[in-house]
């Protein structure tokens, strides 16, 4: 049996979960691997829910809000982008695969886009194989 | 400005003396530093007798001391005290400013080059006069060789910030000079004219050796400190490294506790938002086969790396801390080093700097997105 990726996406109320809405409202198809949360912006993700996704079992984490400029709070997705950058560094350094990380803009307009992503990461995920952060501490 | 007090023989009674007038003038309300006795506790000292039992010299740091002046000086507003700090504390005390846990007003601190410090279990089981000594005798030619039988604290081995002045940067208002001095004879001052002069001290420039002996120092400690780190990094690497560098975590937590940049009261590994309920943990059980208890270890540490690891200063008191001997500090300092470089930022350089997580650019990481 093929390799099922499983995507946790932390989608922004405003910009990336209204995309995603409207992805689903257009019928517009895309995988069904990604689990989504909604947050009230990406700003307010803590690392700590990215890594405890990754340690649970995520193979891929898509973290996505407003378009720089477009954020509904003025600058909670600055203050994301500097973390997305902090943990995926220390994953790096650290050679935890920081490419199962992705930070995506989408726009509430954009539902197309939101499945395209869903869709490449997919792809990606499918082709990289399981994430070793999941298997079992014994 | 810069000035050399002479010690004729007795570099403790030197700094003492300095230390009873600044209080005598008022300058301090109190001074917050190390007394010895039966060991060494740090105290806020009101007395001016009892400052003849300071032991500013002594190569032991039981806690990182900025951790105590964000106990005493957190809301302020009733004068200075002043505050005997070791470089890497001095650094802890310049984030915990930026972070609001320390109201920069109410704090004097003496600064001080350092060229290590021992564990402090190994300090009250020697001879401590002959450690201070040794360690003092080691200052006029820069090489730092641990007592014998003993060792320096990993990340003094590896320090590269042990003065208390950098270029530009912060800088504490009154720092003592020893690197490159013999302190038996003299120590270098270099802080606020109205300081030195209210000391009763002329202008007065170091021995041109002070500032080779500094960088020949420097130079062999960066060495060492990327052998470390790179050795650390490769250890570590990938899940199943990592889970074997901290194979031997009990969860106690005392590196958290421990860190003087792990301020926040409310962490939330101390609260309940991560507890479940039985049925929660036996689905788990049931879809893993096993969930190890207690669980999170991996997400403690890993957490705990992101929500510091851009202001760690390196001042190893985490691993000072494991009871374990699980070397956290070289960990969080060689992954610290790498996250602070995405954002040329160096912890306790500057009181103006914001860390990183207090800013953000509209145009960085535009790859990212």
């Amino acid at each position: 049996m093929e390799f099922e990726p499983r995507i946790v996406g932390f989608l922004c109320n405003w910009c990336a979960y209204s995309g995603a809405d409207l992805a689903g409202t257009s019928r517009i198809q895309y995988p069904p691997n990604i689990r989504v949360i909604r947050l009230m912006c990406t700003g307010a993700l803590d690392p700590i829910y990215v890594l405890r996704a990754f340690l649970e079992g995520a193979d891929g984490i898509l973290i996505a809000g407003c378009h720089p400029g477009d954020c509904h709070y003025l600058n909670g997705n600055y203050k994301a982008r500097r973390r997305v950058a902090i943990l995926k560094e220390i994953l790096k350094e650290l050679g935890l695969e920081e490419d199962r990380v992705w930070l995506r803009w989408i726009s509430a307009s954009e539902g197309q886009r939101f499945a395209d992503t869903v869709k490449e990461m997919v792809e990606y995920l499918k082709a990289k194989g399981p994430s070793p952060m999941k298997n079992p501490i014994l | 400005m810069k000035s050399v007090i002479q010690t004729h023989g007795d570099p403790k009674g030197a700094v003492v003396g300095v230390l009873k007038s600044l209080l005598n003038q008022g300058v301090v309300k109190a001074w917050l530093l190390p007394l010895s006795g039966s060991g060494i506790t740090y105290a806020l000292v009101r007395d001016e007798g009892l400052l003849e039992k300071a032991s500013p010299f002594a190569p032991v740091m039981p806690i990182n001391l900025a951790r105590a002046v964000s106990v005493v000086a957190k809301k302020g507003g009733a004068g200075k005290i002043g505050v005997l700090l070791r470089p890497c504390e001095q650094r802890a005390f310049v984030e915990l400013v930026k972070f609001h846990q320390i109201d920069r007003n109410s704090v004097l601190v003496v600064g001080m080059d350092c060229l290590g410090t021992y564990e402090l279990k190994d300090y009250a089981s020697s001879a401590n006069t002959a450690l201070e000594e040794a360690i003092l005798r080691q200052f006029k030619a820069g090489e730092a060789t641990p007592y014998q039988g003993l060792n320096f604290r990993k990340a003094c081995e590896v320090c590269v910030h042990f003065t208390p002045t950098n270029d530009g940067g912060y800088a504490p208002e009154l720092a003592l000079g020893l690197l490159g001095m013999d302190p038996y004879e003299a120590i270098a001052l270099e802080g606020e004219p109205d300081l030195l002069k209210g000391l009763g001290l002329e202008e007065a420039s170091e021995p041109p050796s002070r500032l080779e002996v500094i960088s020949a120092l420097r130079e062999k400690r960066t060495a060492k400190r990327k052998e470390a780190f790179a050795e650390t990094l490769g250890k570590a690497r990938g899940i199943e490294g990592l889970r074997s560098y901290l194979s031997t975590c009990i969860r106690c937590h005392n590196c958290m506790v421990n860190c003087p940049i792990c301020y926040c009261p409310d962490c939330v590994f101390r609260t309940e938002t991560f507890d479940r309920t039985t049925s929660q943990y036996l689905a788990w059980a049931e879809r893993k086969g096993a969930v190890p208890m207690l669980p999170d270890l991996i997400l403690f540490h890993l957490t705990r790396m992101n929500h510091m690891a851009t202001s760690c200063v390196a001042c190893g008191m985490c691993t000072s801390a494991c009871p374990m001997g699980i070397d956290v500090g070289t960990l969080f300092s060689a992954v610290g080093e790498k996250v602070q470089a995405l954002f040329n930022y160096v912890p306790g350089r500057s009181l103006e700097e914001l860390p990183p997580v207090a800013e953000f650019k509209e145009e960085e990481f535009l790859d990212l997105g």
